[in-house]
C-alpha cells in the first residue's frame, strides 16, 4: 500500500446536485473532472489520506458568525450549510490529530460572505472558514489562527469578520480591486483600532505568473507568519489564479499553486473559488493535494503548459518587490499605530460600507462602530440597512473586559425593535446569541 | 442438477443442488497437488447419472491466489503510459517496465500521441530478455482505448504468448490499480492455463460441455471457464465471495446483516447491506497489489478452529498459527476447537492436559479460562465488524440528497457458516448481543454459494456531447452520438447493448446503480452533456428450498 509523507484528510463534497443556475460558473460540473483525476490517480489508496463525508453544521456556529437576515433558514441553502459543516469535520480531525493536514473540496465557496449577510455575494452565502474559526476556539481553545486567502478575488468577507481581531491574522493575496471584483482589498486596508497590521493586502497586478506569488510568499507571508507564530494556519485555497480562468487575468500554474501549497505548509486548506473546471483544476487540486501530503508533484502539470508563455514582465516584478515591503512596513508598525490611536482622543472608531451583492443585484449601506478600549478589543455595533431591512447588530468580542460585556447588553436591552426590523447581540465571550423579538 | 466446488484451506468441499436443494454434499480432503485433488474428489462426486442432468459446475479455486502468493509468476514485459500525475516509479511492477510517451485526458481526448518507436524498440528489447507476457496500460484508457489498442497491434508483430490491455480489466478509473491489475493478469497466465487445460481435458473426458462449466469470481458472480481465458486475474480470492453468498441463501432474507464464515485457519466477514452484498469501492487487493478485480468487501480474523490457544505474557493470544487435528502429539496444546467443545460439553472426556496448564497458568477454573479465550475471540471478530460497519458507513457520497437521506448500515443479525458454526452460535449472540443465526448445510455454505451464484457485471457507460462520443469499456463499445444525446437514451443504449451480448436474458436484469448528467458551460454557455452511468447485472441468487 503506499504511503504519503503527511497524512491527509480529503473532504470530497462536489454537491453534484445543486447549482445556482443552469449555466451559473459555480456549478455542478466544477469538480467532476477533479474527482476523475483524483480517482484515476488512485489517490484513495494511499493509507494515510483518507476521504470523509461531511456532516451538517449545527446553526449555532452560523449565528456565532453571520447576522443571517432575515433568517438563516431564509438564506442559508443545504448545500452552504454542508460545506461549512465541512470545514468543521476537517478542523476536528486535524485538531484531534487523526490527520496531519485536511483539505475540504467543497462547493460552494464562502471568503465574500461578511458578518451581516443578505444572500449571495460572489457565490458565498456563509463564511466556511470564519465558521471553522468560531468552532476551533470553542472547542479547541485555539488561540492564534492565521488565514491566507489565496484566491484571485479579495476575502473581503473574512477580511470583514476579522478585522477588529488580532488573534486572527488574515492575509490575502488577490488581482487588485481595480481590475476584479470585489474591488476592495487595497494595502490600506490593515485592520480595525484593535487590531492593525493584522489584515494585510496584496493586491497584485494582472498577468502575475507563479514567480511573483512565491516572491510574495517567501518575502512577505512567511517572515510574518514566523513573527506571528499562529497555532494553526488555514488556507482559503481558491484556484482562479490559473492562466486558464476565465473570470480573473493571472498566470499561476499548477506547479505554482503545489509549490505555494509546500511553502506555506497550511494545516487545513479549504477550496475557495476556481472556475476553470477542466483545464485548472484537476491538475491544480491535485498539486495542492500532493503538496499537503509531501508526496512528489513534479510530474504534475498542465498538458498544454508552457512555462515561456508566462514570464512574468520586470516591471510586475519591480511591483511586487516594491508591495511586499510596503506591507511588511505595515506589519512592523502595528504597536505604534494602535498605541497613536489608543492613546489619542477618539472613544469610537467609525467604518463606513456599501456592500454590493453582485449575484442578486442589492446593495447594503452599513455603518460600524468600535469602541476604543484599552482592556479589550472594543464593543462593535453594527447599522445595517438592506432590502427594506434596518438591522442593529452587537459583538461582544471574546476578550471583552466586564465594562465592554456590560454594555454590549444595555446596548441590546435599550435597543427597541421598533426603530429596527432586528436588534442582535453575539455574545462571542459567553457563546451565546440573542436576537430581539424573541 | 448445479455442482458447486469450493477449495478451502484444508478441505474441498463439494455440493449438488436439484430443484432447490441440497441433493448430496461431501468434504474431500486436500492433497499435495492442488489441480489433482480438484480432479480427483470431481471423479468421486460427480456420477453418470449427475452429467446426465448436469446444468452447471461451479469452481472456485485458490490456484491463482496461490500462484501470487507464493510469487510463483511468469515474467512479464509491462509499457505503461502515465501521463500527468504522481512520479510513477511506484508502477514499475513487471521483470521489465517500459513509460511510454503519451497523454489522453479525463474526457478522453488525446492530449500527446503516444511514442511507437520508442515502444517498437521496447518490445524488442522485451523479447531478447525472454519475456513472453506483456501488459498494457494508459492513464485515461477506459475514456479512449486508442493508445493502448495502437501499441497492442504493434506488439502483435513480436508474437508474444499472452498480452493482456488494461482496459479491458474494469471500466472504473483508478490508474495504479490498472497497472497492477494487468500486470497480475499477466503474470498468473501459465498457472491459471494449467488449471484451464486440466479442466478441459476432465471436461473432454466426462463428456460435460465447456459452457456448463464456471468459475466463481471474487465479486460473487460466476464466469464461463471459456471466458475467463484472458483474464485469469478474475479466478482471485472467491472464497470470502462463496462463503459471503452462500450465507446470503441459506439464512431467512434480510436487508442488513453480517456473514461470518468460521474455518480451520481463519473468519471471514462480510455484509449484506440494503439486500446487496457490500463490495470493494475498486477491488480485490491481492498480495501487495491493489487491483480493480471486482470483489466483495471481507474482512478476515487470523482465527480458526485449528488456531493455537497460548498463553503470552499473562494473556491469552489465540492464533494466527494453527495445528490440524492429525498433527497433534500428547496433548501439549490446545486449539480454539478444544475450547469451544469443552464450553458447550458436547465432548465426554474433553479435560486435556494442554487445557489444564493453561488454565493454571493463569489461576483460574478451565470453565473460566475458556470463557476468557472465547471472549477474547468473540472481542477478535466484533473489532472487525466494527471496522466494516465504520466503512460502509463512511463511502463517499457526492450528492445533498445521499448525504441527507442516505441510509447508515445498522445490521439485523449475524449469518454464522463454517464447520465450527454450531458451537461458536451461543458464545458469539450472549458477547456481540446480537442474534446469530446458523443456517442448515451451515457445514457447505461455501460450496452452496458457489453453486448457486450467477453471472455478474458491471458497466460504466459515459457519453460526451461536446465531444460526440460514447465509451462502455466492459463492452468494447466506443461510438458517436448526437449532439442532443440524453441521459435517457443513454440508459435504454446500454441496457440494450447488454441484452444484444447476451449478457442479461431481460430488461429486469440490469440495475443502473448510478447515474449523472451534467451540463458542461463554456463561456457561460450551454455547450453539451457530460452523462455518467453505472449499471450491474442484478445478482440472480437461487432461492433454497430447504
Amino acid at each position: 500500500m503506499l504511503k504519503a509523507k503527511n497524512s491527509l484528510e480529503l473532504i470530497l463534497f462536489p454537491a453534484f446536485d445543486w447549482r445556482i443556475s443552469p449555466t451559473h460558473p459555480e456549478r455542478e460540473e466544477r469538480l467532476l473532472y477533479t474527482i476523475d483525476q483524483i480517482e484515476e490517480e488512485g489517490l484513495f489508496d494511499y493509507e494515510n489520506i483518507k476521504i470523509y463525508n461531511p456532516e451538517m453544521i449545527d446553526s449555532k456556529y452560523i449565528e456565532m458568525t453571520h447576522f443571517c437576515i432575515p433568517a438563516i433558514s431564509s438564506i442559508v441553502t443545504v448545500s452552504h450549510e454542508i460545506a461549512a459543516g465541512s470545514a468543521i469535520t476537517i478542523a476536528k480531525k486535524v485538531l484531534s490529530k487523526e490527520v496531519e493536514k485536511g483539505f475540504a473540496l467543497i462547493r460552494p465557496p464562502g471568503h465574500h460572505a461578511h458578518r451581516v449577510t443578505y444572500g449571495d455575494r460572489g457565490f458565498c452565502i456563509i463564511n466556511n472558514e470564519a465558521i471553522m474559526v468560531e468552532y476551533l476556539r470553542k472547542e479547541y481553545k485555539i488561540k492564534k489562527i492565521a488565514i491566507i486567502d489565496t484566491d484571485c478575488h479579495h476575502g473581503d468577507g473574512t477580511q470583514d469578520i476579522f478585522w477588529n481581531d488580532k488573534d486572527v491574522l488574515f492575509i490575502s493575496l488577490h488581482q487588485d480591486g481595480t481590475t476584479l471584483y470585489p474591488g476592495t482589498g487595497f494595502t490600506d486596508e490593515i485592520g480595525g483600532p484593535s487590531a492593525i497590521g493584522y489584515t494585510l493586502n496584496l493586491p497584485l497586478p494582472p498577468y502575475t505568473s507563479d514567480e511573483g506569488f512565491l516572491y510574495c510568499l517567501d518575502n512577505l507571508i512567511i517572515p510574518v507568519l514566523e513573527e506571528f507564530k499562529p497555532d494553526i494556519i488555514i488556507n482559503s485555497a481558491g484556484q482562479d489564479n490559473h492562466y486558464s480562468d476565465p473570470l480573473t487575468n493571472m498566470n499561476f500554474s499548477a506547479q505554482g499553486y503545489a509549490k505555494l501549497t509546500e511553502k506555506l505548509s497550511p494545516n487545513i486548506s479549504v477550496l475557495e473559488g476556481g472556475y476553470s473546471i477542466e483545464s485548472a483544476l484537476p491538475y491544480v487540486n491535485l498539486g495542492i493535494i500532493f503538496a499537503l501530503a509531501g508526496i512528489d508533484y513534479s510530474n504534475i502539470k498542465e498538458p498544454d503548459y508552457n512555462p515561456e508563455r508566462f514570464t512574468q514582465p520586470q516591471r510586475i516584478s519591480d511591483y511586487i518587490k516594491r508591495l511586499c515591503e510596503q506591507v511588511y512596513s505595515i506589519w512592523k508598525s502595528k504597536e505604534e499605530r494602535e498605541y497613536k490611536i489608543k492613546m489619542g482622543n477618539q472613544d469610537y472608531y467609525f467604518r463606513k460600507k456599501s456592500i454590493y451583492y453582485d449575484t442578486m443585484g442589492f446593495r447594503e449601506y452599513q455603518l460600524e462602530k468600535i469602541k476604543i478600549c484599552k482592556k479589550c478589543s472594543g464593543l462593535i455595533s453594527i447599522d445595517s440597512f438592506c432590502l427594506g431591512y434596518r438591522v442593529f447588530a452587537i459583538v461582544i468580542p471574546y476578550d471583552a473586559c466586564n465594562d465592554c460585556q456590560n454594555e454590549g447588553h444595555r446596548l441590546f436591552e435599550n435597543t427597541e425593535v421598533g426603530d429596527y426590523s432586528h436588534v442582535l447581540l453575539q455574545d462571542k465571550k459567553n457563546f451565546e446569541f440573542f436576537r430581539k423579538p424573541l | 442438477m448445479i455442482v458447486g466446488l469450493d477449495v478451502g484451506g484444508t478441505t474441498i468441499d463439494i455440493v449438488a443442488i436439484e430443484n432447490g436443494k441440497v441433493v448430496a454434499s461431501k468434504k474431500f480432503e486436500r492433497g499435495e497437488s492442488l489441480i489433482d485433488s480438484v480432479l480427483e474428489s470431481l471423479t468421486q462426486f460427480i456420477s453418470k447419472e449427475m452429467i446426465s442432468n448436469l446444468e452447471k459446475i461451479t469452481l472456485s479455486t485458490t490456484i491463482t491466489t496461490n500462484a501470487i502468493v507464493q510469487n510463483n509468476l511468469d515474467k512479464v514485459g509491462m509499457i505503461i503510459e502515465n501521463g500527468i500525475g504522481a512520479n510513477p516509479e511506484f508502477l514499475m511492477c513487471g521483470d521489465m517496465n517500459f513509460f511510454a510517451d503519451g497523454y489522453i485526458n479525463n474526457r478522453g481526448i488525446e492530449v500527446k500521441p503516444v511514442n511507437i518507436e520508442s515502444v517498437k524498440s521496447t518490445l524488442q528489447n522485451f523479447k531478447q530478455e525472454d519475456i513472453e507476457n506483456l501488459g498494457i496500460v494508459g492513464k485515461f484508457s477506459v475514456r479512449n482505448p486508442q493508445h493502448e489498442l495502437y501499441i497492442y497491434e504493434v506488439a502483435k508483430e513480436y508474437n508474444f504468448k499472452f498480452v493482456s490491455v488494461g482496459y479491458k480489466l474494469s471500466g472504473k478509473l483508478n490508474f495504479p490499480r490498472r497497472v497492477f491489475s494487468t500486470y497480475l493478469n499477466c503474470a498468473v497466465y501459465s498457472t491459471f492455463n494449467m488449471f484451464y487445460k486440466s479442466i478441459l481435458t476432465f471436461s473432454q473426458e466426462r463428456k460435460i460441455p465447456l459452457e456448463k462449466i464456471f468459475v466463481q469470481k471474487p465479486d460473487g458472480g460466476i464466469v464461463n471457464l471459456h471466458n475467463i481465458e484472458c483474464f485469469p486475474i478474475f479466478s482471485i480470492l472467491s472464497g470470502p465471495a462463496a462463503s459471503a453468498q452462500g450465507g446470503c441463501v441459506l439464512s431467512n432474507f434480510v436487508k442488513n446483516a453480517i456473514i461470518i464464515d468460521i474455518g480451520g485457519t481463519t473468519t471471514d466477514i462480510a455484509f449484506l447491506s440494503n439486500g446487496n452484498l457490500v463490495l470493494e469501492p475498486y477491488g480485490a487487493k491481492i498480495g501487495k497489489y491493489p487491483t480493480l478485480v471486482r470483489a466483495i468487501y471481507s474482512r478476515s480474523v487470523g482465527l480458526g478452529a485449528e488456531s493455537i490457544v497460548k498463553i503470552v505474557d499473562d494473556t491469552v493470544k489465540i492464533g494466527p498459527e494453527t495445528k490440524r487435528w492429525y498433527e497433534k502429539g500428547k496433548n501439549d496444546f490446545i486449539t480454539f476447537y478444544d475450547v469451544l467443545q469443552f464450553s458447550n460439553s458436547y465432548h465426554e472426556n474433553p479435560i486435556n492436559a494442554g487445557l489444564k496448564s493453561l488454565s493454571t497458568q493463569l489461576n483460574m477454573s478451565q470453565e473460566d479460562f475458556c470463557k476468557l479465550v472465547i471472549s477474547r475471540a468473540a472481542a477478535m471478530i466484533e473489532e472487525k465488524i466494527k471496522e466494516g460497519i465504520e466503512f460502509i458507513n463512511n463511502l463517499p457520497v457526492y450528492t445533498i440528497n445521499k448525504f441527507l437521506y442516505g441510509e447508515k448500515f445498522v445490521p439485523q443479525k449475524i449469518i454464522l457458516i463454517g464447520g465450527p458454526a454450531q458451537l461458536l452460535k451461543p458464545h458469539l449472540e450472549n458477547e456481540l448481543k446480537i442474534k446469530v443465526e446458523v443456517p442448515k448445510h451451515y457445514m457447505v455454505a461455501n460450496a452452496i454459494g458457489c453453486a448457486v451464484g450467477s453471472i455478474s457485471k458491471e458497466y460504466n457507460l459515459v457519453a460526451d456531447t461536446i465531444q460526440g462520443k460514447m465509451v462502455i469499456p466492459e463492452l468494447n463499445i466506443y461510438q458517436s452520438i448526437p449532439a442532443d444525446f440524453t441521459i435517457d437514451q443513454a440508459k435504454k443504449f446500454l441496457i440494450e447493448k447488454v441484452l444484444e451480448c447476451r449478457e442479461a436474458k431481460n430488461q429486469d436484469d440490469v440495475e443502473i446503480v448510478d447515474e449523472s448528467s451534467f451540463n458542461m458551460i463554456r463561456s457561460f454557455k450551454f455547450c453539451g452533456r457530460m452523462i455518467k452511468i453505472k449499471a450491474q447485472l442484478k445478482p440472480k441468487l437461487l432461492n433454497l428450498r430447504d
